[in-house]
């Protein structure tokens, strides 16, 4: 079911208690107070503050299930590593929404970091502005290191425009919304690469018409107007070929064009070329461009295509399905080895060194070594990595157990829920109550309800009748 | 059919026909609070006009993916409610109008168990009315001049084709139900090169929120044997395929050829299927 932007607003503008690890989370609002959010084709964007950074909270509106093309983007996206796209999460079950009826559910969301900067039209209007040359030869510079790094590493953001490409105070640039990217060569970065990097150059170079030229070049990418052929002998007459080159191929696109061979070429040897063109370009028209650092390394990554389904990267670790028919589960690294021993029918990603695996229908607990700490003859198991707690079920009976599998206490409950506050739900036939994650307190299996603590305060039912009680069970607020 | 994308280039219509006639002045419970049908209709159009200027924002402002008309129709005839000169207007004229503003509290239980309140601003586009008869008939024929002269138009050739949305309680009091199924058909054959008019009619006539109505039949059968749901289920369209999962997951079983259609509807249930009617096709 599509979620409504409504339901998204109702959260981000009332957060307290619907986000699971974003907790403080608040929606950013501008001047005028509206909300500080716009869409995407398939996510509603919110720009939210959590602790006192920046970030834009991408929520799916469909239509249409795209969790798990999300899951994957993200876990191919955080292998990168790289400086050129803001770092990108994958959090489920993250937010509480509400639909029209008041029913709860836990939706999935992404959280990108959002650098600090300006976007890049704003970005080379403010420099064209105020003169600021270095900084827009800084800006071309970082330009070819991104289409380096990309024809390097295959990757391709495939909606680069300029609100998706920021610049940040140091003058690098930064891609955001990578939502139609691929990890697979894709020439269509290519001409919006080209057309920033073009009208960088101009506005260092006739900032006087920089205004008439970014109008038309940036914005609607199309005419040839005098202010390309102004650039173009300028490049030609300092010998700066593959200038000159961009220059006719923007002059001779109509709309959009189809990425072409050419194209291709000539971001190949502008990206090819020395930071030394860049100070060239810019000690003839302007002043000095300040050094700039190399690009950094960076390595080919797995080929992720190959598995049927891929989890969440953590702790450097991916569990990914292949398509054999006998235990096709198995832990990779970012590079594509096989990184715990053994296969398996199911994995869940790893957490503080733990995963839950299932040989067989039963479930187990291994670490990193694919060592089993609790061996696979459990009905049903859960991790909790925050709290170092196993619970697990063995004929029909659940019980508590550390990270190295030492039992705290036995199978007696029916029923077991989550820890909060050192309290721990359980249950027994109809009747519920708590014990302590240490094992040696409880509160009597009396009540016919009872929620997770928040604050030493948890609400529980009665014979009909919700209060709350505190951590030693007695009633408060009463 | 019906793979149009929403674009600037090529936009969508809805038209919502809402019953402002005397009997929309009955009480219903909507969240917890009692009020007229009129005017629980009419937070639901609210809701559903705010949804689609928010789905047309976008980085450079807010674009026009649709067109969108509200007609009343009641004792005092057929109205356009959104604007007295115009029928159609876009999300970016509407985003610039005035509009009255209501904080409205809700309560919430998270998964926890804890009550939290919920403040969520209230956008009043539609003024409720409930007064004399229902003229559906006319409203239809409004629908389906507007829909003929916007399908008409060269430049919504490859468009998603129009949806009508027509929410009432009662049955017409200006036609029978030969003329209505008439015209309904007529309506539907009102196309683009993407597909027939989608003619969506849900009936509200629950006094108690919180119980399902019957929305999207498969079949006939699902209805009570009654000649107005019956005729309803005529009058609408087969939903296409890409909106059945959501249909699906609504109803909470499988099955095909749903009709777009809801009879002894619940406000909530109106919610749901104008929201699965309208945001289930993607903008780009």
């Amino acid at each position: 079911m599509n979620h409504t932007i409504n339901s998204y607003i109702e959260t981000v503008t009332n957060p307290v208690g619907r986000f699971r690890t974003l907790e403080r989370a608040f929606a950013l609002t501008g001047p005028d107070g509206r909300l500080l959010f716009c869409n995407g084709s398939y996510t509603a964007n919110f720009e939210i503050e959590w602790n006192a950074a920046a970030y834009t909270l991408k929520c799916p509106i469909g239509p249409g299930d795209r969790t798990a093309a999300y899951r994957r983007l993200c876990t191919q996206l955080a292998t990168l590593h790289t400086p050129f796209l803001a770092p990108i999460s994958y959090l489920e079950r993250e937010m509480t929404l509400f639909d029209s009826s008041g029913m709860p559910c836990q939706v999935d969301v992404i959280l990108q970091h959002r650098p600090q900067g300006e976007p890049f039209d704003r970005f080379v209007a403010e420099c064209n502005r105020r003169g600021a040359r270095k900084s827009l030869s800084a800006c071309i510079a970082s330009l070819r290191d991104i289409i380096e790094w990309e024809i390097a590493s295959g990757f391709s953001h495939r909606n680069l425009k300029a609100g998706n490409l920021i610049v940040t105070p140091a003058g690098n640039c930064t891609m955001i919304n990578p939502d139609f990217a691929r990890l697979e060569h894709d020439t269509r970065d290519n001409l919006p690469l080209l057309t920033f990097a073009v009208t960088a150059l101009a506005a260092a170079c006739i900032p006087e018409r920089y205004s008439a030229f970014w109008r038309e070049i940036l914005r609607k990418r199309y005419n040839a107007v005098p202010e390309l052929e102004q650039l173009r002998t300028a490049a030609l007459r300092l010998n700066i070929d593959p200038v000159a080159e961009a220059v006719e191929l923007l002059a001779a696109c109509r709309h959009t064009p189809a990425p072409s061979t050419r194209t291709a070429d000539c971001i190949a040897r502008l990206a090819a070329f020395d930071t030394a063109l860049f100070e060239r370009m810019g000690a003839h028209i302007h002043d000095d461009r300040t050094a700039r650092q190399s690009a950094p390394s960076f390595s080919r990554i797995a080929d992720l295509s190959k598995y049927k389904s891929i989890g969440q990267e953590n702790e450097g670790i991916i569990n990914v399905e292949t398509f054999d028919p006998q235990r096709p589960f198995l832990y990779i690294d970012c590079y594509g080895n096989q990184v715990v021993e053994g296969r398996f029918d199911h994995a869940e990603s790893f957490n503080e060194g733990r995963a839950v695996v299932i040989i067989d229908g039963r479930r187990g607990l291994i670490d990193k070594e694919g060592a089993f700490v609790m061996p696979p003859e459990f009905e049903d198991m859960s991790w909790d990595s925050y709290h170092n707690l196993v619970t697990a079920q063995k004929e029909g009976m659940w019980g508590l157990f550390d990270r190295d599998g030492h039992r705290i206490i036995d199978y007696r409950y029916d029923w077991m829920g989550d820890c909060d506050c050192g309290m721990i739900e359980v249950g027994i036939g109809r009747k519920y109550g708590y014990v302590s994650a240490d094992g040696l307190r409880s509160i009597p299996l009396v009540y016919d309800q009872v929620y997770s603590f928040r604050d030493g305060i948890a609400l529980v039912e009665l014979d009909g009748r919700e209060f709350h009680i505190d951590l030693q069970g007695n009633p408060v607020g009463e | 059919m019906y793979t149009s994308q929403i674009t600037r280039q090529t936009p969508t219509a809805f038209i919502i026909l809402i019953d402002q006639s005397g009997s929309m002045a009955e009480r219903v419970t909507f969240d917890d609070r009692v009020l007229t049908k009129a005017e629980a209709v009419a937070m639901a159009a609210d809701m559903l006009i705010d949804e689609l200027i928010n789905r047309s924002r976008r980085d450079d402002g807010v674009r026009d993916y649709y067109d969108i008309a509200v007609i009343g129709y009641s004792g005092d005839g057929v109205e356009s409610l959104l604007c007295e000169e115009e029928h159609f207007i876009r999300p970016s004229r509407l985003a610039g109008m005035p509009c009255r503003s209501e904080s409205i509290i809700r309560e919430r239980r998270l998964p926890d168990g804890q009550i939290q309140l919920s403040t969520i601003e209230h956008n009043h586009w539609i003024e409720p009315k409930a007064a004399g008869g229902t003229p559906m008939y006319e409203a239809l024929t409004t629908a389906y001049n507007l829909v003929a002269e916007w399908c008409a138009r060269p430049c919504n050739r490859n468009s998603y084709p129009p949806t009508v949305l027509n929410l009432t309680d009662g049955e017409a009091s200006d036609a029978n139900a030969e003329q209505l199924l008439s015209l309904a058909r007529a309506l539907k054959s009102q196309s683009t090169d993407d597909g027939p008019t989608l003619l969506i009619n849900m009936h509200n006539c629950r006094m108690e929120d919180g119980r399902q109505g019957i929305i999207f039949p498969s079949s006939i059968d699902e209805l009570p044997p009654q000649r107005y749901s019956r005729l309803l289920f005529e009058m609408s369209s087969t939903m296409p395929l890409l909106y059945h999962p959501d249909i699906r997951a609504i109803r909470g079983s499988d099955g095909e050829n749903f009709k777009g259609m809801g009879y002894n509807c619940s406000i909530n249930n109106i919610i749901t299927m104008l929201n699965i009617g309208t945001i289930s096709i993607s903008t780009q």
